[in-house]
């Protein structure tokens, strides 16, 4: 079910949905909530290592932070996006989601005009700043300031709760945009497995 | 030292103000004082330094090492990895140590070194030199700077970085003289009034142990006019004294956690852990009856025109870190809270985070440790945004 302004503000009261800070009550609109621009950010950046290697074939690879820089600005300042430029980014808000409630992220349309694009969901029970994967597919770079709603977010009920915890999880009550886990994931170990196998790489 | 190494060494001056002068700063009282550096600057190109007598040159060199230690001190200000949060949090227990229009920015450099938390005051606290510039150029720094030094690798550490709470009362100690006043006080008691109690020599003895057997140091003293290991106990003390009005005890655990088995041993510069946590404790009780501690009082009052040792934090009770939120502060005595409760979680309620939230996994430590990390951030960083906010909207009409 989605739900309208009157079940967010519901939810904000009750305590099910937290946002810390909320700034100013507009932000919860008649079909979805307002986040807005942290002020951490990883930004991608070319060195030496011709690739980020997101596969465990390759003993050498480079960690995938070493392709990132760390930057922070006030609330208030400005980032600028340079065309091409993927940046991780954190929302200027602490949510804690209801267990039965998750959220769909998409740039506001303001900034969709501008080239900006994301595209991410918020799982139920989820705990943190939200982390922003933000790309600028425009030609020009784009200053963006700090603060900022740049993030729509509409939210949909599912028909029982669930637990986030119910599994260990990789990001819990992250406040600063974190690197890809992606050599993490536990497919990856089985498809290096199986990679090793068919390579003769088993000693 | 002859006009021509005062040329050289105006000359480095000008590699390191070329490379700087364009700095810029997301903070306008470093900018304001940016600029009158470089005023002070194009004043020292203009002069003939051959003209000099040796105190003038002397002088000049004293100006030229404050530009370099100012440039110093700008430049490694972290201007994009700011750790704002922990400066914010000193920066409010340093606002209530100045006096009047007194202004002092805080610069932050992020060390490699581990065990590196200090302070930096040495252009803070050298008025003289400030003096110097505005009688002889005209040009009056509004502001002093210090910096404070973290190891990069824990500058978001909030359990470890109580520590620079400590380290902000060297700096108040250094700028009223704190620890100076009492050793004076305590010196003329033993060895010029001779007005001790047997409790009093008793106490000196537990807390100064090398006073144990005072009367063989008179002779040193009469000679020296000073005991420097007595200063340095009576700086520890105060400085566990300072942290603690505004965070409690959590100095003490990060104190304990350095010194772990040696605790009960002294040093030649620092007293025990055992009697430095001992002493805190009465002092957060509100134990008067320790001389050291009624010693240490009254000079701060004095020393300081009217300030006070007082616990300044507030208790704000809250089971949010618990359940995994950040805590909403209201006013900057809660702010130096928010470690008090981090270092409670820490050392006592790891169990909650799995029990409150159903998790249905072992938190491992280092989750642990980031989760608490992460509240204590987020709790300060939210706080800070929320009163920008709120001031600038009083101001502005959409």
């Amino acid at each position: 079910m989605f739900l309208n302004k009157a079940d967010i503000e519901k939810l904000l009261k009750e305590g099910e949905l937290i946002i810390k800070p909320l700034l100013d009550t507009s932000q919860v609109g008649e079909i979805s909530i307002d986040f807005r621009l942290g002020y951490d950010f990883l930004v991608s950046i070319q060195g030496r290592e011709p690739f980020i290697d997101a596969s465990l074939n390759n003993e050498d690879r480079h960690p995938i932070s070493s392709f990132f820089q760390e930057t922070r600005r006030n609330i208030g300042e400005t980032f600028l996006l340079h065309p091409n430029q993927t940046v991780l980014t954190s929302s200027l808000e602490f949510i804690k989601m209801p267990r039965d409630v998750f959220a769909v992220l998409n740039m506001r349309s303001s900034y969709v005009r501008l080239g900006i694009t994301i595209a991410t969901i918020i799982q139920p029970g989820y705990c943190g700043c939200m982390s922003l994967e933000l790309t600028n597919t425009n030609k020009n770079a784009v200053n963006m300031t700090v603060g900022a709603p740049i993030i729509q977010a509409r939210l949909y009920r599912l028909s029982s709760k669930s637990n986030y915890f119910s599994k260990p999880r990789k990001y819990i009550c992250q406040v600063r945009p974190q690197i890809s886990a992606v050599n993490d994931d536990g497919d990856l170990k089985i498809l290096h497995r199986i990679w090793e196998e068919s390579n003769n790489k088993i000693t | 030292m002859s006009p021509r190494l005062l040329e050289l060494h105006f000359s480095q001056l000008a590699k390191a103000w070329n490379k700087s002068q364009y700095n810029n700063y997301s903070d306008n009282s470093k900018k304001l004082y940016h600029n009158k550096l470089g005023d002070l600057y194009r004043l020292l190109k203009t002069e003939d330094f051959s003209r000099f007598s040796q105190q003038e040159i002397m002088e000049r060199y004293d100006v030229i090492n404050m530009i370099f230690k100012s440039l110093e001190f700008l430049d490694s200000s972290t201007l994009n990895l700011l750790p704002f949060e922990i400066v914010t949090c000193l920066d409010c227990a340093l606002r209530d140590w100045l006096q009047g229009d007194e202004e002092l920015i805080i610069v932050t450099s992020l060390v490699n070194d581990i065990n590196n938390y200090s302070f930096d005051e040495s252009l803070a606290t050298n008025e003289q030199l400030f003096k110097y510039v505005e009688l002889q150029y005209g040009i009056k720094f509004a502001s002093r700077l210090i910096q404070i030094n973290l190891p990069a690798t824990l500058s978001r550490d909030y359990l470890a970085n109580v520590v620079l709470y400590h380290e902000l009362g060297h700096f108040i100690d250094t700028k009223y003289q704190i620890s100076r006043a009492i050793h004076d006080e305590i010196l003329e008691k033993l060895f010029v009034k001779r007005k001790i109690t047997p409790e009093e020599e008793k106490e000196l003895a537990d807390y100064f142990p090398f006073l144990e057997n005072y009367l063989a140091l008179e002779p040193y003293y009469n000679n020296q006019g000073e005991i420097k290991v007595l200063r340095y106990y009576l700086a520890e003390y105060f400085c566990d004294l300072f942290a603690s009005q505004y965070i409690k005890t959590c100095s003490s655990h990060y104190l304990q956690y350095l010194t772990q088995a040696y605790a009960s041993q002294h040093s030649n510069s620092h007293p025990s852990t055992k009697k430095r946590v001992e002493l805190t404790e009465k002092f957060l009780s509100g134990d008067d009856s320790t001389f050291t501690l009624s010693k240490i009082k009254e000079a701060v009052n004095k020393t300081t025109a009217g300030k006070s040792l007082s616990v300044k934090f507030e208790e704000k009770k809250s089971n949010d870190f618990i359940n995994l939120v950040p805590i909403d502060i209201e006013n900057d005595s809660q702010l130096h809270y928010l470690f008090v409760h981090g270092w409670d979680l820490w050392l006592n309620n790891w169990h909650l985070f799995e029990e409150q939230n159903e998790m249905k996994f072992k938190l491992d430590r280092e989750k642990v440790y980031d989760i608490v990390n992460s509240l204590i951030e987020k709790s300060i960083g939210n706080y800070v945004v929320k009163t920008n906010w709120d001031k600038a909207k009083a101001n502005v009409s959409k």
